[in-house]
């Protein structure tokens, strides 16, 4: 006796341990027709029912139960008194349920319930992808880049279930290669372990730069190998992470450079490249605030190929509908377009996301996205104190402490008692001057090197302020230098400007960078002075991680998620692809009146938007 | 060492707005090639002429004379529909 008691309690515990399908607080998983997202009816056998007769309902008792509402039993449960009811054509559900609630001999009615052992990947650090799967887990820091950079710590950890129903829907489909994705960016790491499988077929390296103007889209950034990786990156295969998509077809296509930066040529090229090579989707993790009519032509001629155009909302916490500030692509209006704003971990919209009731469509997850990256990312910051070498010695270049924005800070600057203070300087620098001021760094062993400082530079024309490198070392001033700027007649003080300069061409163990001021004999002004000064390096590997925030990283959860919907049904149109994702969503509170739809987009959801293809199971064996 | 104090030194964003110098993307009629466009803008000396498709072409010019002089040099050859700037795109990681 105590047996069978203990088998009916394993039976019973046994639709505990297999995880219900969609269990939330309310069910997911729909079968065709009935509703989505949060509020769907949890799927069940559509001709059965189980009951739990009464203790004291004899056995004739039951026997005629059954028999009196045309219906059959098909099994018992368990000694407790459930049985499993097949029943009889033109007897619906719902009937099913009311008589039997009303039969004095029944204690329980209710669908029989079909439960299904969710997808999870293997993938080892899927654990850290709460967008995929949010069990209110802690996002950490132990894949960033530079590494050991910190996380978000907003709402880390979120709350379970905020994410994207992906383990319901892998269930469904996780294989998007038929839809090929162009992720416009700084290109992707077509190496990379996790990615190189899921790499689009074409050209000699997946894609095309339209930086370099050659077929080797390599990412010197990390930014596009990243949103690769959130769209394709290869799932289920025991390392790094999983996509949205486990097979991809990713088309890379380098419209930024290392800094990130591109234009309206690079970027319209990169989309024109994608229609015309097949790619159905297109991902822009980027745009400004400018009316860029030949953008707004690009994505017109991807709309007339029937592309699907997902963009970022952009990252200045600020409203795209507010007629100040608009974001491009989003403000324009074309039908194929999707932006998306972030969600944090708490699906909550993140502080830094755009919004836009009438322009910004949907929210996906966008702080704390684990991803791969290019390389392993590197920052020398000198702070002018050592290692410098000055000619002269004084009266010329000095290093020393200033204050800007309220903060003391680090600077190099000319004249040595440069006047950082008065409106008319007080000090300026000398007549008939060459100053040189220099330092040699080792750069040796790394793939990209990007110079940075700000600069307030007040000199008149005809006098000089240079940056010079030298890759073999030494003075980069005297023979075999290479000129990186030449600043004649300008004026910004108090302002200090940033200034950016590619120095891979000084990879070497002795690459020296230098700082000139060169007058004649004429009038002076203010000089120069310079702070943050960084080198920011990349050295490309295929085994990096990087875990950050943006709507960049939002918008390539809703491109992988096209992918998946297109891939699911191959004859939908782009419009029909668009709706499902915007019209399938769960209702979030903080969207509402910040997105056209109010929603964000939930994978499972948008599959079962459309009649699911022919030939799909949904019952448990 | 010299140390100041209250100085009103501040660091500066880039502008939001910013176009590359020099750099036109002109949309032309049907008919109209990169050859007539660098006869059209040889006054300006042109550095470079890119086909961007879709009857759009990148031009690179080493004397600049604003967007209004190549916009109106450019209607009232009858050849030119559209000049705008390149613009500049920039990652913005919050």
């Amino acid at each position: 006796m105590k047996k069978k008691k203990f088998i009916g309690i394993l039976l019973l515990a046994l639709s505990i341990l297999i995880v219900m399908v969609g269990q939330r607080s309310s069910a997911t998983l729909v079968s065709s027709g009935l509703a989505t997202g949060k509020n769907a009816r949890q799927a069940h056998v559509s001709d059965e029912i189980l009951i739990k007769f009464k203790p004291t309902a004899s056995l004739q008792s039951q026997e005629l139960s059954v028999s009196s509402h045309a219906a059959k039993k098909i099994r018992t449960l368990d000694q407790s008194g459930w049985v499993n009811l097949k029943l009889s054509k033109g007897l619906s559900m719902e009937a099913a349920l009311v008589a039997y609630s009303n039969d004095p001999n029944v204690e329980s009615v209710q669908p029989n319930y079909i439960y299904r052992i969710t997808t999870a990947p293997n993938d080892s650090n899927y654990g850290q992808q709460w967008a995929l799967k949010n069990s209110g887990q802690t996002i950490n820091n132990s894949l960033t880049q530079p590494p050991s950079s910190p996380v978000d710590a907003t709402n880390n950890p979120g709350t379970p279930g905020n994410d994207m129903d992906l383990e319901l829907a892998w269930d469904q489909l996780t294989d998007c290669s038929a839809v090929t994705v162009a992720v416009i960016d700084t290109g992707v790491n077509y190496n990379h372990v996790d990615l190189a499988a899921n790499m689009w077929n074409g050209n000699p390296n997946h894609g095309h730069d339209f930086i370099d103007n050659d077929t080797d889209p390599m990412d010197l950034n990390g930014h596009g190998t990243h949103l690769a990786g959130v769209i394709g990156a290869v799932g289920n295969n025991s390392s790094g992470i999983a996509g949205i998509c486990w097979k991809a077809s990713i088309m890379a296509i380098r419209a930024l450079d290392a800094f990130g930066a591109g234009t309206t040529a690079t970027i319209v090229q990169g989309v024109n490249f994608a229609v015309a090579q097949g790619a159905k989707i297109i991902n822009l993790s980027v745009g400004g605030s400018g009316l860029d009519i030949a953008f707004s032509n690009a994505v017109t001629n991807a709309q007339s190929s029937g592309v699907v155009v997902v963009a970022a909302a952009g990252n200045a916490g600020s409203n795209n509908d507010s007629g100040s500030t608009p974001f491009y692509p989003c403000n324009f209006n074309q039908s194929n377009l999707v932006c998306v704003a972030a969600l944090d971990q708490k699906y909550q919209l993140a502080s830094f996301s755009n919004f836009g009731a009438t322009s910004v469509d949907v929210g996906a997850p966008g702080t704390n996205i684990l991803s791969e990256w290019a390389g392993t990312n590197a920052k020398i910051l000198d702070k002018f104190t050592f290692g410098w070498t000055f000619s002269p010695t004084s009266g010329g270049w000095a290093q020393g402490t200033l204050i800007s924005d309220g903060t003391p800070g680090n600077f190099m600057f000319n004249p040595d008692t440069y006047d950082a203070v008065n409106t008319t300087p007080s000090v300026m620098y000398n007549n008939n001057a060459d100053d040189r001021v220099y330092n040699t760094f080792n750069l040796a062993g790394v793939n990209v090197a990007l110079l940075q400082f700000f600069a307030a530079n007040d000199v008149k024309n005809g006098d000089h302020f240079r940056i010079n490198y030298k890759s073999s070392g030494g003075d980069p001033f005297s023979g075999g230098g290479t000129s990186l700027g030449d600043f004649t007649s300008v004026a910004t003080f108090p302002f200090l400007d940033l200034q950016e300069f590619n120095i891979t061409s000084c990879i070497s163990m002795t690459c020296s960078i230098g700082f000139q001021l060169q007058s004649d004999a004429s009038l002076t002004d203010r000089g120069v002075a310079i702070t943050d000064f960084e080198i920011l390096t990349l050295t490309l590997n295929t085994t990096s991680y990087n875990t950050i925030n943006g709507t960049s990283m939002a918008s390539p959860h809703v491109a992988g998620l096209a992918a998946m919907v297109w891939a699911y049904n191959p004859s939908y149109t782009y419009t029909q692809v668009v709706i499902a994702i915007k019209n399938s969503g769960e209702v979030t509170a903080t969207l509402a009146g910040k997105t056209t739809t109010g929603k964000a987009v939930n994978a499972m959801g948008s599959l079962a938007y459309i009649n699911p293809p022919t030939g799909l199971s949904a019952s448990v064996q | 060492m010299t140390d100041k104090t209250d100085p009103p030194l501040q660091a500066r964003s880039p502008a939001s707005e910013q176009q590359v110098a020099g750099e036109y993307i002109v949309s032309v009629h049907p008919g109209t090639g990169p050859d007539s466009l660098r006869k059209l803008y040889d006054g300006y000396e042109v550095r470079d002429i890119t086909d961007l498709s879709g009857g759009q072409y990148l031009i690179k010019l080493q004397h600049d004379p604003g967007l209004a002089a190549i916009k109106q040099k450019g209607l009232d050859s009858g050849k030119v529909k559209s000049v705008q700037p390149n613009f500049s795109y920039r990652l913005n990681r919050p």
